[in-house]
């Protein structure tokens, strides 16, 4: 019964990280979204003028 | 004034997104904007892009939750019972584990733009102080070698945005010998405040590159028209600009009063383009524009066999 049990377990972490990877599908930060936190920290306090 | 030196600038790779340019080394986990094979705070030839860091932190994440994946299937095995319950037990625990390959294959690309993002995060400190390690590589560069200052200051340029940096590129360029081949730029250099050296770098481009002359530049020179007609060819440089504007009429369109004012001076192959803008759009007046244009034209071209065939 313990072997079905820790079947089971890993059948729930599967599903949990299916569900986490989804989820993190839709919140994924988009190329440009990634050039604007670079350009943000590496000209601080308002130092950008473009 | 210093005598300007010919060079042979370095090609620059222009990257799609801003990050693209940036590396870090695997070994002590510096930051570097520059070209350089090794690590200038360590010295070990260990530079990678942070895309391809990003997706090795990715992978190694998502191998420790096939790992975790199998080890329960170990576990699973370990308690069974019967060998019909190992049989069992290994073949879930295998397709369970596929099917988790699978997935994690599919949302590698979406993993590794996460772990980027949180690679910068966290690394915030590290990028400037590598940028700043780059700055002073390119202060040591500048005293030896123009040329080399130059283009490491332009690749900082890619993700330092500051008017300090600009202005330094801008000086050096004024002591390159400039030619139309050479890959140059002016809208990312354009300052705020005003700056000779600046003006007339875009007179000179006006000369040799005119496609580089747009908007930004216009409307700077236009901001700036007292103070550079106070430069000692600061008229020279308002007449090429105006003569880079006539070669699209969108420029005629928006700044029809400034090329009113420049163009008696412009020189006859510029003042043919305007005079052919003018004779293709006999309804728009620009302001007096065309008249000014009628009037240089009978006064000055009007027997030029260039301008007959326009007639």
């Amino acid at each position: 019964m313990i072997a079905y049990g820790c079947l089971g377990i890993l059948f729930l972490f599967i599903i949990i990280k299916i569900a986490v990877y989804f989820g993190r599908q839709k919140k994924a930060p988009t190329p440009e979204d990634l050039d604007e936190t670079l350009l943000t920290i590496s000209n601080p306090r308002g130092d950008q003028t473009s | 004034m210093n005598k300007k030196k010919p060079v042979r600038l370095r090609p620059y790779y222009k990257t799609r997104y801003t990050y693209e340019k940036l590396r870090v080394c695997k070994h002590c986990r510096s930051f570097t904007v520059l070209w350089e094979d090794k690590c200038a705070s360590c010295g070990k030839h260990m530079l990678i892009p942070v895309m391809e860091q990003a997706k090795i932190n990715a992978k190694r994440s998502m191998q420790s939750e096939r790992l975790i994946s199998l080890l329960i299937t170990l576990a699973a095995v370990l308690f069974s019972q019967t060998f019909l319950q190992i049989i069992l037990c290994l073949l879930g625990g295998i397709a369970l584990t596929a099917l988790l390959w699978w997935f994690q294959r599919k949302m590698l690309e979406t993993e590794t733009r996460r772990q980027l993002d949180k690679l910068l995060r966290i690394s915030e400190r590290r990028i400037i102080e590598g940028i700043y390690l780059n700055l002073t590589t390119a202060s040591a560069a500048i005293k030896d070698d123009e040329q080399l200052g130059y283009e490491i200051l332009r690749e900082i340029a890619t993700i330092v945005h500051n008017d300090r940096i600009r202005l330094q590129q801008i000086m050096l360029l004024q002591t390159f010998v400039l030619r139309k081949d050479m890959e140059l730029e002016l809208d990312p250099l354009m300052l705020d405040g005003f700056e000779p050296a600046l003006a007339e770098y875009i007179g000179e481009l006006a000369k040799i590159k005119r496609e580089l002359v747009k908007n930004k530049a216009i409307r700077y020179v236009l901001l700036y028209e007292r103070e550079i007609l106070r430069m000692k060819n600061g008229a020279g440089i308002m007449t090429t600009v105006a003569g880079a504007a006539v070669r699209m009429k969108k420029y005629v369109d928006s700044y029809p009063d400034f090329i009113h004012r420049y163009a008696r001076q412009l020189p006859q192959e510029r003042f043919l383009r305007l005079y052919q803008l003018v004779r293709r759009n006999p309804n728009q007046s620009w302001n007096g524009l065309r008249d000014e244009v009628s009037a240089i034209y009978n006064e000055k071209y009007r027997w030029d066999p260039e301008f007959q065939k326009w007639e």
